[in-house]
């Protein structure tokens, strides 16, 4: 399992993800979108090897339909591509609009 | 691992009703050095925003824990930011914004890369700190 499962699932979404960040910040200022990183480790170590590689990220989805389909189907898409992931948070952004939700994976 | 000697069961009984009673403050003493090694790794992880009108710090500075609470048998504390900077911002919603990000800002977590970074650390604290306790009361 790689970042490319991770890809793989947040496209099967049908729902617009880019990696890091989009470039054109006038799209994300105006329709839902969502953007997935990667930042850190949380390998595992045993008998002195480095034995897993774990990759540690977040998720993230900015919508403005309060329905939780979204939701539901990121998680739903995270949970076919085995992929370990919590809920951090859910935000309100009042100067956008948005509802912002963060996940955090590893893979 | 604590080592405990008794003798005879009745007394091993009594001491395991002393502990028993003495359960909730034998946890809070163990947490309390963990709670120390996660809070001073997030304030060395919280960033200064030197463009701040105030001149940055503030949020390092005001990084906080909650007393330890018991809810059913769970002993936790937590971090929290109270209070306001001096541009009347709250420290809790720059801290949030600071450690998820926004549609606008990028995210700085702070937070989970200092809670991941002592994590282990903490664990060994409260291994330690409790078989400590453990061996005082249970050989007293």
């Amino acid at each position: 399992m790689s970042l490319l499962t991770l890809k793989n699932a947040l496209a099967a979404t049908g729902l617009p993800f880019a990696h890091y960040a989009w470039a054109n910040d006038a799209y994300e200022r105006r329709v839902d979108h969502g953007v997935y990183a990667e930042d850190g480790a949380n390998d595992l170590y045993a008998d002195g090897i480095h034995s897993e590689k774990v990759i540690q990220g977040t998720v993230d989805y900015y919508t403005r339909d309060d329905s939780g389909a979204p939701q539901t189907t990121i998680e739903a898409a995270l949970n076919t591509g085995e992929i370990a992931w919590y809920l951090n948070s859910i935000q309100f952004e009042e100067d956008t609009g948005f509802i912002h939700y963060e996940w955090i994976f590893e893979v | 691992m604590a080592k405990i000697e008794f003798q005879g069961f009745e007394e091993y009984r009594s001491r395991l009703l002393d502990l028993g009673a003495n359960i909730e403050g034998v946890c809070k003493y163990a947490s309390y050095d963990a709670a120390d090694i996660v809070i001073t790794a997030i304030k060395e992880n919280t960033p200064v925003d030197t463009k701040s009108k105030s001149g940055g710090g503030d949020l390092r500075d005001c990084v906080a824990l909650y007393n330890f609470q018991n809810e059913n048998g769970y002993i936790h504390t937590g971090v929290y930011f109270p209070g306001y900077d001096r541009d009347g911002v709250p420290n809790a919603v720059k801290a949030r914004v600071l450690e998820s990000g926004s549609s606008t800002r990028p995210k700085h977590p702070f937070i989970r890369k200092a809670v991941d970074s002592v994590k282990k650390a903490a664990i060994f604290s409260m291994d330690a700190a409790l078989n400590k306790k453990l061996d005082e009361l249970m050989n007293k």
